[in-house]
């Protein structure tokens, strides 16, 4: 087990600078920063400089690098799939990609089968999937997802620079988003963003409970970012609440309640290296306490990359459950552009 | 001596599961309320099916106060008819909400008046033993404290009841604006039982946390702002016995009137009216029966 892999990051933003680096700082036995590429040249010279690795600006010439075992894509979300196709094609030992794995479902399933087609396997950054506590709690829930009514997910965060300060010294941020406009178009945009932006961290939480969705019965966009969606299906109704504010206070929490037992996850802010959530399970006779550990999800994502980097695990089923993630999460995302474009239009009438 | 002089209001006791509750509020307020019947009496009403007709009843023989335990839905027009005559006969009549009525709703209310702004979220959440009239109940006891805490509920913009569980979305008018709210509720057989309610706000938020009515744990009220999180004082009192210290002392100020019956009636006519959960609490009874 003596695998040290090079890594190539594609897009050398916060979260290259804020979570993957300082993360793979704690990783020296299994991996080592080979490469960098931004389109913006200062900063992929400076963040590469950070770690020791070779610079550029193309992410061809950063995919056909010897040197570059797996590829960390970490650029804007509209560039995610292709880089990802482009990093099988190129045969890379993996590939992490940040969410969102895609924009669209043709895009989800056509990385997917490019991954297969390769053999390379692609696993994507939704760290709390990888979370400890939240795999303590799943492996012990018993019939929780049978019997399960209502799922609460909120994810109520003060805006990232607060904890990128604490992650690293950020080398350019970008500037803050415009405010949403009040139209309908502009709305429905905000709110598919917000899902597949926030929500997205979650999506594979729920979709655990709430498998197949059958109504998005409300969406909205929330003043200055975030979302308000309600779902339901199979008799089970799920509220996603998020949103980005101005005051101290990070909270979130995943809720799932049946009649006899409860789940409840408190994870850590995104950034930092701050442990595992802390996962409750309560029944009538007993309460049970999962996480609270040291090691994080974005630990464990890179965890997992290693492992089936260096052929310990196969993919297998991994794929198809994040491509499935993905497609859930961008029919969500649709269902509540369309519903907040038809009901800003009405509230316009009224 | 005249410290000692004390004339408890007699109170007919609700039957069933609510009986051990308020019995033991009675007993907690011993120098204002005893158990008792007669025409001076107060009378308490279940909130289940029927609590129209069983009001109405105790309109007819008491005189002094009726208090209806968390109510389920009614025909609003029913509602309105009670409060009117409720208010002809001067008699009050309150209703004992598990949340709505607990203090630390009734102590937050100035403060959350003033500051929630129409943007943000605003979630309430419930987990309820399912008694009584079960999700349609527990609906309006949310819509109730959402009165208070923010203001008159407008519309409600969606909402689904099934079995156990509920949710809705509702509009509330704040500050030149509108605010939307959603209301998530599901029974529970776990002790866990209470609610929620959030205002996450753009550069403050506050958070209250009650437990349910059984209890005097207290309930959590917190503002947060840039500069850290303040916790109000804890008031260990159920809402109960709240009920019962605001019913005594609208009795000792003399007043007749009290706007509870008219408020739900606003609350009842925003149901949708082609909504099954109009016949909820007739299908949980059903259930009840079994
Ligand atoms: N897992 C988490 O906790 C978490 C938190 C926040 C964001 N994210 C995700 O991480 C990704 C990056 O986020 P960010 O905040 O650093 O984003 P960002 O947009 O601020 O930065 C991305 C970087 O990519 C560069 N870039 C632009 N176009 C590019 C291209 N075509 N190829 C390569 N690089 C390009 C930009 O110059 C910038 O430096 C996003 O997908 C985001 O959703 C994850």
């Amino acid at each position: 087990m003596s695998d040290v892999f090079g890594v190539g990051v594609i897009g050398a933003g916060p979260v290259t600078q804020a979570i993957h680096l300082p993360t793979l700082a704690r990783m020296p036995d299994r991996f080592r920063v080979t490469a960098i590429m931004d389109v913006d040249e200062p900063v992929a010279e400076s963040v590469a400089g950070r770690v020791g690795a070779r610079h550029s600006t193309s992410a061809d010439d950063l995919i056909g690098d010897p040197g570059v075992d797996v590829v960390a894509v970490c650029s804007p979300h509209r560039f995610h799939a292709e880089q990802v196709e482009a990093a099988c094609y190129a045969g890379k030992a993996a590939v992490l990609c940040e969410k969102p794995l895609a924009l669209t479902v043709a895009d989800a399933e056509r990385v997917a089968q490019v991954s297969r087609e390769t053999g390379v396997p692609v696993i994507v950054g939704a760290m709390h999937t990888f979370d400890p506590g939240w795999l303590g709690a799943k492996a012990n829930w018993g019939d929780l997802q049978e019997t399960v009514r209502v799922v609460n997910s909120s994810i109520v965060l003060p805006w990232n620079a607060r904890y990128e300060d604490w992650a690293t010294q950020i080398l350019r941020r970008p500037p803050p988003g415009e405010p949403v406009a009040d139209d309908a178009l502009s709305r429905s945009v905000a709110v598919r963003d917000a899902v597949l932006g926030l929500a997205v961290h979650n999506l594979p939480h729920v979709r655990h409970f709430l498998p197949d969705v059958e109504s998005v019965d409300w969406a909205e966009s929330v003043d200055p970012y975030g979302y308000l969606v309600t779902i339901r299906g199979g008799g089970i109704i799920a509220r996603l609440l998020g949103n980005m504010h101005g005051y101290w206070k990070p909270s979130w929490t995943l809720d799932a309640w049946a009649a006899d037992q409860s789940l409840h996850v408190e994870f850590p802010p995104s950034y930092v290296q701050a442990g595992s959530s802390v996962a409750t399970l309560t029944s009538d006779t007993q309460t049970r306490r999962f996480g609270g550990v040291e090691a994080n999800g974005y630990e464990a994502e890179w965890l997992r990359v290693w492992e089936l980097a260096a052929g310990i695990v196969p993919q297998g089923e991994d794929l198809q459950a994040t491509v499935d993630d993905l497609i859930y999460a961008v029919r969500i995302a649709d269902a509540a552009a369309d519903l907040v474009r038809g009901e800003h239009a009405r509230d316009r009438v009224r | 001596m005249t410290e000692f002089a004390d004339r408890p209001h007699l109170v007919t006791l609700p039957s069933g599961p609510a009986h051990r509750d308020i019995a033991a509020a009675l007993a907690s307020l011993p120098r204002s309320f005893r158990p008792g019947a007669g025409e001076d009496a107060i009378v308490y009403v279940t909130g289940d099916d029927d609590w129209p007709a069983s009001v109405e009843h105790a309109l007819s023989v008491a005189r002094r106060a009726i208090v209806v335990i968390q109510p389920g839905y009614a025909q609003p027009s029913t509602v309105l008819r009670l409060a009117e005559r409720a208010a002809t006969d001067s008699v009050p009549v309150m209703i004992d909400y598990a949340f709505a009525s607990n203090p630390a709703v009734v102590l937050a209310a100035a403060a959350w008046s003033a500051a929630v702004e129409p943007t943000g979220i605003l979630d309430v959440t419930s987990r309820h033993a399912g008694d009584g009239t079960g999700p349609m109940a527990v609906l309006l006891d949310q819509l109730a404290a959402l009165h208070s805490l923010v203001g008159p509920v407008r519309t409600i913009r969606q909402l689904h009841i099934d079995g156990d569980a509920h949710s809705a979305v509702v509009a509330i008018p704040v500050g030149g604006g509108v605010i939307t709210a959603t209301l998530l509720g599901a029974r529970t057989e776990l002790g866990s039982r209470g609610s929620r309610v959030r205002w996450l706000g753009p550069t403050e938020a506050l958070e209250l946390e009650v437990p349910h009515a059984g209890t005097a744990g207290p309930g959590y009220s917190r503002h947060v702002t840039t500069e850290g999180e303040q916790l109000a004082p804890t008031i260990y009192e159920n809402a109960h016995r709240a009920t019962l210290a605001r019913l005594s002392r609208h009795l000792e100020a003399g007043a007749g009137r009290c706007d509870d019956l008219t408020t739900l009636a606003g609350h009842l006519e925003l149901v949708p009216r082609e909504h099954p959960s109009r016949s909820a609490s007739q299908r949980t009874s059903d259930q009840r029966a079994n």
